[in-house]
């Protein structure tokens, strides 16, 4: 008797690693001879069509043959190893192998079999699809014969069945705009990836663009320009007036700092709020061996004034870095197709904006002009699968919830 | 608010240490002090935080040492929280004693107030989707040690390997045990890490999953460990030996994933590599 249970697991890794492994074989001759998938299967209204036919196709098919050694082995714990395991050995490659295809050095071969973008290639699709017909089989089993006790086990495997099956689905249709706004001008053209203009039914109008500066730091750096020392440079944060802190062998103290600062005169600033002001700070240099004295101005110097440095010696010079962003947000008029007026919106990074069905997300700036940018960037983003995939998601949250309750036992 | 920190640190300290002795104690008024001592141990931490905000104006989330404070009491609030399920003692140590080293970084290296974060990071999804990756990393680096030990020790059943520790011969089975609950915990920490992950990275990117490097092997560890719970569950009570070596790679594919990402020809395309 436990002999022939043991023969039937054996047969089980027998069968699923012939599976997965005559599918990669499968992929690799359909990715070598049909390229890439095309994202047009995954775009509505295929995609509607994929997900229905799916559902369909193995519920019926797991109604009519249950009994049958096909959907035992599908729905297998075994079966389950095999391909999850089939998909990390996969993805690993798809982490660790960066294929330089920008500098037009890659071998077309690898080009060619996906390795640059894996996860539209043939072989990966179908360990994918294994990996969902597998979640599916054992779902069906478990919640037609429902217990209590299963509750975990399909929140688990529901849960991810569904963040996978509707964020595969859900691709072709994630569409990703850049929009350029410049201030008090509305703008409706965005454009995709490809440099296509797309012409949106909402418009937005930048009112105001504004970056709040963490304090610069002041750093020793080498004639080759290399902040010192080589690893790990040492900053110092010119946070507090009269704090002191020595980098390698200087000892600096801050006495001013303006974030606001234009010059007054070739070797001193004066705070100003002037538009296109830079940062400057008044310092003490002291070379601790030598135990000299240098006591001046030193600025981060912008688009506008040139830097101030201090000259330490023949090797090292101290400078002050530009100032980092502490955050920076878009004030902008929202405009929707049928509606009246604008509506006042901030944009800010990790605080998008919902407009129409679009998410809008602060993306950069004109660097060069920094604080005194009055452009903005933002990026449009339409997803009309994210409700299931947060579903998902959710509900997967919610079988790890009931897993840590459950393993109490 | 920084200038009382040394005597959070200390007092916090203080009642962990307490705290970790009490418990096991024999007598159970003594057990529940200790026990208490840890929630005010916790709670005074969790004051600081809340002290911090309100003179900051702000959620204090902008410099790395004022993360390792959230780090520091959500340790003891977890320690807490993984006491009540699991009624394990040791636990409670364990997450004292990570607590006790978010402390001390902070208190030995004030420099690192100096950090800035940039504006991507400052978001309430930052240390909820750190706090539970330390703790899973944690829990699975402890089943990881039992596992080698496990290995090791099953190589040479003759002979204990820490008879010093513990008088009693080796169990295979109880070694198991300890395990698995290492690993469901760290398990489902790992799964509220990715999935905080990928709701903050809407947020922030603009989409849940991007296959960023530091993605793709945080989904290829948590496969890992994924693919030992359904071994386990199919094999309970065969050898051991597998179990240990499926958790010892399960761990390796973690290491990648936490560090080893930083030195892999993906790592340029990575979003999660913060130089400076």
């Amino acid at each position: 008797m436990n002999f022939n249970i043991q023969l039937q697991k054996k047969e089980h890794y027998k069968y699923s690693i012939t599976i997965i492994v005559g599918l990669l074989l499968t992929g690799f001759v359909l990715q070598y001879s049909l390229g890439a998938i095309s994202k047009e299967w995954f775009s509505f209204p295929n995609n509607i069509w994929l997900g229905l036919g799916f559902i369909f196709l193995f519920t019926s098919l797991y109604l009519l043959f249950k009994q049958r050694e096909f959907f035992n082995l599908v729905s297998s714990v075994p079966f389950a190893l095999v391909s999850s395991i089939s998909l990390g050995i996969l993805t690993i490659g798809l982490g660790s192998i960066n294929i330089e295809t920008k500098t037009g050095n890659a071998n077309p071969f690898w080009v060619r079999m996906g390795l640059e973008n894996m996860t539209t290639s043939w072989y990966f699709a179908l360990v994918f699809l294994m990996v969902l017909i597998n979640l599916w089989v054992a779902v069906l089993k478990r919640a037609l014969v429902f217990q209590q006790k299963n509750i975990t086990f399909l929140l688990n495997h529901f849960g991810l069945w569904l963040t996978l099956f509707a964020g595969v689905l859900g691709q072709g249709d994630l569409t990703r705009l850049t929009m350029t706004l410049k201030e008090n001008q509305p703008e409706w053209r965005a454009t995709d990836a490809e440099g296509h203009v797309v012409e949106l039914p909402l418009a937005l109008e930048l009112k105001k663009f504004s970056i709040d500066i963490y304090a610069n730091k002041l750093y020793v750096i080498d004639k080759d320009g290399k902040a010192l020392p080589d690893k790990k440079p040492h900053a110092f944060l010119l946070e507090k007036e009269n704090s002191t802190q020595q980098l390698l062998d200087w000892k600096i103290t801050l006495h001013r700092y303006l974030s606001n600062a234009v010059p007054e005169t070739d070797t001193s600033f004066l705070a100003s709020p002037m538009w296109g002001a830079t940062n400057a700070a008044y310092i003490t240099v002291e070379h601790v061996p030598t135990k000299k004295l240098t006591k001046q101005w030193v600025a981060s110097g912008n688009f506008q004034f040139p830097p101030m440095t201090v000259t330490l010696d023949s090797n090292h010079i101290l400078v002050m870095a530009p100032p980092e962003a502490r955050r920076f947000e878009s004030e902008v008029l929202v405009f929707e197709k049928d509606k009246e007026g604008g509506r006042k919106e901030i944009i800010q990074v990790n605080h998008p904006i919902k407009a129409k069905d679009w998410k809008i997300y602060q993306v950069s700036y004109d660097e060069k002009m920094g604080r005194w940018s009055n452009t903005s960037v933002v990026e449009l983003i339409l997803d009309p699968w994210l409700p299931l995939v947060y579903a998902g998601i959710f509900i997967l949250l919610a079988g790890s919830v009931a897993f840590l309750f459950k393993t109490r036992n | 608010m920084w200038q009382y920190f040394s005597y959070i640190t200390f007092a916090a300290i203080l009642l962990w240490v307490a705290s970790s002795f009490l418990i096991y104690f024999r007598k159970n008024e003594i057990v529940k002090t200790g026990l208490a001592l840890h929630v005010v141990a916790t709670a005074i931490i969790g004051a600081f935080v809340l002290g911090l905000w309100i003179t900051l104006d702000r959620p204090p989330l902008r410099t790395l040492a004022e993360t390792r404070i959230w780090y520091a009491f959500f340790m003891g609030l977890i320690g807490i929280a993984v006491y009540m399920l699991y009624r394990q003692k040791w636990m409670l140590n364990y997450s004292a004693l990570m607590g006790t080293v978010f402390l001390l970084i902070t208190f030995f290296k004030p420099d690192t107030t100096n950090k800035t974060l940039m504006p991507a990071l400052q978001s309430v999804w930052f240390v909820p989707h750190v706090v539970v990756y330390i703790f899973a990393y944690a829990m699975l680096g402890m089943a990881s040690l039992v596992a080698l030990y496990g290995l090791l020790q099953g190589a040479k059943p003759g002979k204990a390997l820490l008879s010093s520790i513990h008088n009693k011969a080796y169990d295979a089975e109880k070694t198991v045990i300890v395990m698995d609950r290492l690993i469901d915990i760290g398990y489902a920490f790992l799964t509220f890490g990715l999935l905080f992950g990928a709701l903050w990275a809407k947020e922030a990117w603009g989409h849940y999953w991007t296959w960023d490097p530091k993605e793709t092997w945080a989904f290829i560890s948590w496969l890992g460990y994924l693919s030992y719970i359904h071994y386990r569950y199919k094999y309970k009570n065969k050898n051991a030996r597998t179990g240990f070596i499926i958790v010892v790679i399960a761990f390796l594919l973690l290491l990648v994933c936490w560090f080893g990402v930083n030195y892999l020809p993906t790592a340029a395309m990575s979003v999660h590599t913060y130089s400076g």
